[in-house]
């Protein structure tokens, strides 16, 4: 999974932890240039703490959490889906583009999904201009 | 409580366009509850301007204090105040002019739009319940507010665009307040209080009258 861009990804420690790990076996994670930041629900995750991640010098965030109906604190999944369009809409206002914050959602047992949906983010990453 | 809401960035970044160094400074009341202006959406706001303005050189930083409508809540800021530029208030329209009173010499900007009292609904959403008017009759009323929730404010019934208990002004988003109150004294058997025709109102005891002040002697040093 290595990649030049900074990416910080917030997994849900019940499924995108568990898959992250699971997809970045044999691999260090820092040096595969994605920091992964466990988080107890991906409905934790605030806006506040993207925000940061981009003033940290992050390329891009996304957040990893469970498929719908399967969120263990129930609708945090959904929550944080509904505050990541919110603060795109916000990140288009500060001429940022919006593209730099994902979600998506894997099971524990998903490693694969994890690194297929991760290397889709950081193909959009690539193709946008530096910097915003 | 006071409901506001944030200003559109594009406003709050003209805003603080000209100044090198800005204190974001949030209020723990009403706009922590309404999610406007408390210590988060400081924060928040903090990093979207730090991103904004990203490589030109401006420092935001935040602050929140307990009631911004208060000067012994504002004083202690006295020493982060006076080393900016400016102070982006988060508070009402009460707590941006506590600031101002407090520290007349240093531009202080409003980024939210303090709307009316009133209360939550559910999650994320707050409606008007409370128009300030000064001469409360929500005894007779069963608890609801002419004043506030009926959009003409009449104080007799409704009018004639009361249908299927919605209001004509905007019958998707608004009930009738009238109809509200029948049903609610109809609910705890005091209809009868409809009986009492209500004169034309006074209002000179509302913002209509001019500006007011409250005063308890009782209480004056």
């Amino acid at each position: 999974m290595g990649t030049e861009l900074k990416i910080v990804a917030f997994c849900c420690e019940h499924s995108g932890s568990l898959a992250a790990r699971m997809a970045c076996a044999g691999e260090s994670e820092t040096s595969a240039g994605t920091e992964i930041v466990s988080v107890p629900c991906s409905g934790s995750v605030q806006a506040a703490d993207i925000l940061k991640a981009f003033r940290s010098g992050a390329d891009g965030v996304v957040i990893v959490g469970c498929h719908d109906g399967s969120c263990k604190h129930l609708v945090g999944n959904r929550r944080v889906q509904r505050r990541v369009e919110h603060l795109a809409g916000t990140l288009k206002e500060i001429g940022w583009n919006p593209e730099r914050v994902a979600f998506f959602p894997v099971s524990a047992v998903e490693g694969q999904l994890f690194r297929d949906r991760l290397a889709e983010v950081v193909d959009r990453l690539r193709g946008l201009e530096a910097g915003r | 409580m006071i409901v506001a809401e944030r200003k559109p960035i594009t406003e709050i970044r003209e805003m603080v366009e000209p100044h090198e160094s800005v204190l974001i400074v949030g209020c723990g009341a009403c706009v922590t509850v309404c999610m406007a202006g408390g210590e988060k959406e400081a924060e928040l706001l903090c990093s979207i301007l730090v991103l904004a303005f990203k490589d030109t050189g401006k420092q935001f930083t935040w602050d929140c204090v307990e009631r911004q409508c208060e000067p012994e809540f504002v004083e202690p800021l006295a020493d982060k105040i006076q080393a900016n530029d400016a102070v982006l208030s988060m508070a009402c329209g009460a707590g941006v002019q506590t600031v101002v009173a407090q520290f007349p010499s240093i531009p202080v900007y409003p980024a939210l739009n303090t709307q009316f009292v009133g209360r939550p609904l559910e999650q994320g959403l707050w409606a008007e319940t409370c128009a300030g008017c000064g001469n409360c009759i929500l005894h007779k009323t069963g608890g609801i507010c002419p004043i506030a929730r009926c959009s003409k404010s009449l104080l007799n019934g409704p009018c004639g665009g009361s249908v299927n208990g919605r209001c004509e002004v905007d019958p998707e988003n608004v009930e009738c307040g009238w109809q509200l109150i029948y049903d609610r004294l109809e609910q705890a058997g005091t209809l009868y209080l409809l009986d009492e025709i209500m004169p034309p109102k006074d209002w000179s005891t509302s913002a209509h009258g001019g500006v007011r002040r409250v005063i308890r002697e009782d209480v004056r040093l």
